[in-house]
């Protein structure tokens, strides 16, 4: 037996981006055990939901993150209305997916760009923030700004997307398809990258389902785990297959996002060419009441809110579980017995976004 | 409105939970709610080919739950976080970080309901 140390890895540290620590126990250069400790940035938002009204507390939930603030505000509603019986308008439904997948397109890249950096490759990273750039020109000129779009509200959403942006939001996914393809190879190919990620934090279909994986690292294990495929929005008139994968390694959760971006440059297209006509919007009265469980696909995966109301215009209970929380276990579970100078790596392919797992 | 909501008395929780685990469920998360009278909602959410199924279990605020993480590990992160939030107790916890989880000692749960306090201007 080696020497022990305990390495405190996080909450600054230079290549990872999340104030998330990790107490790590080193036995020579391995990995024996990993205790995570998180609560850096919380910011209370849930008891904070309880003193908004329905609302404003649209605004709360999405700034849970930033980078999937649609998502989250989508949940949300989604539950809001389902507790009232709202029924929303057909072409509103249509709008939330095409804003839907621009954000999971953006935070893939976003992504990417973070995995290139952390083994090294600098002007891959630049190249995929490049192209990030092309779906934030399409967020900003269909909702107006970058990041936090809050075009969704109770009973549908705020803006309509007319011909002429959706000529452009078709141009714009053409030239980030042609990219894509470009940078593909070099993620894909490469000999030094490949060395990087394949066999690395192999979790097996068992370990995944167990240890509760959602998302793109449940279906890089061969889980075939996807909530769109519960049809809500208007995701059930589209035509799609979850993304699977495996291997169960990094290189196998690289895959999954890289083709989950085809899968959502295609489902944009669809939605664009089938998108009815008419209202985006019901108009609503009166308060929710009862309590509900709406769930919907985020970037990392599934987010379940949880809502108790009580017929005013405050809630009496609103908790969000986000994906990364869900895939805390599995990450403590795959760091034992791996490299020292694989942490990073593993850290960052369960695409850890801590400001969602502290809320 | 809750889809598959089990009501179950503390004792049968983990009973309950083996059950589900033999099942070939994935635990999703847990809820706590405070009810405002002392008492606490504990709700467990489990998911097999997408369907839900809930387990309510009520307590009092000075009562104990047994701790499902031996059974899902998942459960560990869950419920350090609601001890640290709404201070309930868990027995048996695999991992227990003292209520040092997500907050400092200093914040004693912060997400329990407090009774108000209105003050008039002048006074």
């Amino acid at each position: 037996m080696g020497k022990r140390t305990i390495v405190p890895f996080g909450p600054q540290h230079p290549v990872l981006p999340e104030p998330l620590q990790l107490r790590l126990v080193l036995e020579d250069e391995k990995v024996v055990e990993a205790i995570p400790a998180i609560g850096y940035v919380h910011r209370g938002l849930e008891k904070l939901a309880e003193e908004k009204d329905i609302n404003q507390n649209i605004y709360v939930v999405e700034r849970v993150c930033g980078i999937c603030s649609f998502q989250q505000a989508l949940a949300y509603c989604q539950g809001i209305e389902e507790l009232m019986g709202i029924d929303v308008p057909d072409r509103a439904k249509y709008l939330r997916v095409i804003w839907a997948e621009l954000h999971r397109l953006h935070s893939h890249h976003l992504w990417l760009g973070l995995l290139a950096d952390a083994f090294g490759f600098e002007s891959l990273f630049m190249q995929c923030w490049r192209n990030r750039e092309l779906v934030m020109d399409l967020m900003e000129a269909t909702a107006g700004s970058r990041v936090i779009i809050s075009t969704n509200i109770i009973g549908g959403v705020r803006r309509d997307i007319d011909l002429e942006k959706q000529k452009f939001i078709l141009n714009n996914l053409a030239k980030l398809e042609e990219e894509l393809k470009r940078i593909e190879g070099s993620f894909l190919n490469d000999y030094t990258v490949k060395k990087r990620l394949v066999g690395v934090g192999v979790l097996t279909k068992q370990e995944a389902y167990e240890l509760g994986c959602v998302g793109p690292m449940a279906r890089a294990s061969g889980i075939k785990m996807d909530l769109r495929t519960l049809g809500y929005a208007a995701y059930g008139e589209l035509d799609f297959e979850p993304v699977v994968e495996n291997d169960g390694d990094c290189y196998s959760r690289l895959k999954v996002r890289l083709r989950e971006c085809y899968q959502s440059i295609d489902l944009i297209r669809q939605a664009v060419s089938k998108m009815p006509q008419g209202e985006i919007s019901t108009p609503v009265k009166g308060f929710p009441n009862g309590e509900v469980i709406s769930r919907v696909e985020q970037p990392r995966g599934e987010d379940v809110y949880y809502i108790k109301a009580n017929g005013t215009k405050n809630l009496e209970r609103l908790r969000i579980r986000t994906p990364t929380f869900a895939n805390i276990p599995a990450l403590v579970k795959m760091l034992q017995g791996v490299d020292f100078a694989d942490v990073p790596m593993l850290v960052l392919t369960i695409d850890p976004c801590i400001s969602c797992t502290e809320r | 409105m809750l889809q598959n909501l089990k009501e179950l008395q503390k004792e049968d929780l983990r009973k309950e939970v083996l059950v589900l685990k033999a099942d070939g469920y994935r635990f999703v998360t847990a809820t706590c709610v405070d009810l405002g009278d002392g008492r606490f909602d504990i709700i467990y959410h489990f998911d097999k080919d997408y369907q839900l199924t809930n387990i309510r279990v009520t307590i009092a605020a000075e009562e104990k739950v047994p701790s499902i993480s031996d059974i899902y590990f998942a459960a560990v992160f869950v419920e350090n976080e609601i001890k640290d939030l709404f201070g309930v107790e868990f027995e048996n916890l695999l991992i227990d970080y003292e209520g040092k989880f997500m907050i400092t000692e200093e914040l004693e749960s912060p997400m329990r309901k407090k009774p108000m306090v209105k003050v008039k201007k002048g006074e």
